[in-house]
């Protein structure tokens, strides 16, 4: 070190240190800065898995096929074989395109979905039960064309739908009415509602309502961030209303 | 005297199906009800006193379980369920007759064998059993309760217990207050605060739950009392003295 100041002095040594400080420092910086920069990319990278791996989680939870549904559909279906083989070979159809609309969840169905679609799967549904709960349940589908081919996300819709029946028709005495149906809002920035309106048992008195609304809650922000939202209400009539507020221009695929 | 049968079962084909079984697996059975909820088959079984009942676990008006509770000392019962594994595990136990539904020729044959050789002893006291099923339904709900059901007006309201700022209790009812809306439960406070996560929300006056993110500042008022101001709303919550070391070291 000495010998780098050399004869020349401590003035000459200061002439000498200046630079040769800057030279070892510029490249300790670039390389300071870079490796911050290089921290805040994992940092971003993690995150996006870490939203991906919820992406992922929510979807399957959200496809699970309830043992019970299952196996008391297929309990109807046996029964059916033997009363009324055309009406037993719909329900099979129905259970069919249920269980492949809800199965296998991948990438590309998600950035195709529409409501036209998700109408589609509740429709296989409605049909199932309605065969099953036989008088106990009426179900109509009324949303206005242009809207058919909104963009989204699959399957929040059947949750909705699912706990109608569950929530509101099942626990009831007697005929219950499920209506899907869909306009056109322009109140709070959203711009299409769709509604599934049954004349069940009404929130007060069901119990259970939980993890399948979470999981709707959840995954709309997710994918729509603020641009949605889901309300349930029981008007004073009777029934419950759940409500899905929706963009129109789709959705975060992740 | 041939035995009767009294079955409750909510959906119809599979009513008709098991019916159906049993005409054809035990002609001598007397199927004298045929209830499609469980307050139907409460009415029947006390207007038909049958030997057998078989009870569906999940039913409106009434469950399987509920009708059972009037029914063990009277009827012999055969429990039907499609998938409800810890209520299976709790008949398994306490060996209480159950079918899995879709219901085998061959599954219903042992139970009923089973049937006709109890027929001459008394009903099997299912007090047990029924009791750990009921244990089991409340342990599978989840502890945090996720939504409130709340009154907005004349409507019911369910809200999500994210959304909740606190809760405040006022003169017999309990308000529930979200950054948009304020609705009121019957639930006291006191009942409320087990289902609620306690590092999310925290009681700081004997009539408000307050949840922590949502809390600006805390400060002493003009009369020397400590009170608290939230982020997205104009109220500020009082702490009572009981609660406040809550706040020490803040």
């Amino acid at each position: 070190m000495h010998r780098l100041i050399g004869p020349g002095g401590p003035a000459f040594g200061l002439f000498l240190w200046l630079p040769l400080v800057v030279a070892c420092a510029w490249p300790v910086a670039v390389l300071w800065e870079r490796r911050v920069e290089g921290r805040h990319q994992r940092e971003i990278a993690v995150l996006q898995r870490h939203r991906q791996e919820t992406n992922l989680k929510l979807l399957v939870l959200q496809a699970q096929i309830e043992p019970h549904f299952l196996f008391n559909t297929l309990a109807s279906l046996r029964a059916l074989l033997r009363e009324d083989a055309t009406r037993a070979e719909a329900m099979v159809d129905a259970l069919v395109r249920h269980l492949r609309a809800v199965l296998p969840v991948v990438r590309t169905d998600l950035a195709a979905s529409t409501l036209s679609d998700q109408l589609a799967i509740c429709a296989s549904y409605l049909e199932i039960m309605a065969n099953r709960l036989e008088g106990r349940l009426a179900y109509g589908i009324d949303v206005p064309q242009p809207l058919l081919q909104t963009p989204i996300r699959p399957l929040m819709l059947l949750t909705l739908v699912e706990n109608a029946v569950k929530h509101g028709i099942e626990p009831k005495i007697g005929a219950g009415r499920i209506r899907i149906e869909a306009e056109r809002i322009d109140t709070a920035g959203f711009a299409v509602a769709v509604r599934v309106i049954d004349n069940g048992v009404g929130l007060s008195r069901s119990v259970g309502h939980g993890l399948g609304l979470r999981n709707v809650r959840e995954q709309l922000a997710l994918c729509y961030g603020n641009r949605a939202a889901l309300s349930l209400v029981s008007p004073p009539e009777g029934g419950t209303i759940a409500c899905l507020q929706i963009p129109l221009d789709g959705f975060d695929l992740i | 005297m041939s035995p009767t049968a009294l079955i409750a079962e909510d959906e119809a084909p599979q009513r008709r199906e098991l019916c159906r079984m049993l005409t054809s697996r035990w002609p001598e059975l007397q199927i004298v009800a045929e209830c499609s909820d469980g307050s139907a088959a409460i009415a029947a079984l006390h207007a038909h006193r049958p030997t057998v009942a078989f009870l569906d676990i999940r039913m409106a008006g009434a469950t399987g379980l509920e009708v059972a509770r009037q029914a063990w000392n009277m009827a012999h019962v055969v429990f039907t369920t499609a998938y409800e594994q810890h209520a299976i595990e709790a008949f398994e136990v306490e060996a209480v007759d159950y079918l899995l539904k879709p219901v085998t020729v061959e599954r219903l044959d042992r139970t009923l064998q089973r049937l006709r050789t109890r027929l001459s002893e008394a009903p099997k006291d299912i007090g047990t059993v029924l009791e750990a099923i009921q244990q089991g339904f409340r342990s599978t709900r989840s502890a945090d309760i996720p939504w409130i059901t709340a009154s907005l007006g004349n409507s019911i309201k369910l809200i999500a217990t994210e959304d909740v700022l606190f809760f405040r209790a006022d003169e017999g009812c309990t308000w529930v207050v979200t950054r948009l809306e304020k609705a009121n439960i019957r639930t006291p406070l006191k009942e409320l605060l087990p289902g609620l996560n306690a590092d999310v929300f925290w009681q700081i006056h004997r009539s408000v739950i307050v949840r922590v993110s949502a809390i600006r500042t805390v400060r002493r008022n003009e009369l020397g009392r400590l009170e608290v101001a939230l982020h997205d709303s104009e109220e500020t919550l009082p702490v009572s003295q009981a609660f406040r070391w809550r706040f020490r070291g803040m």
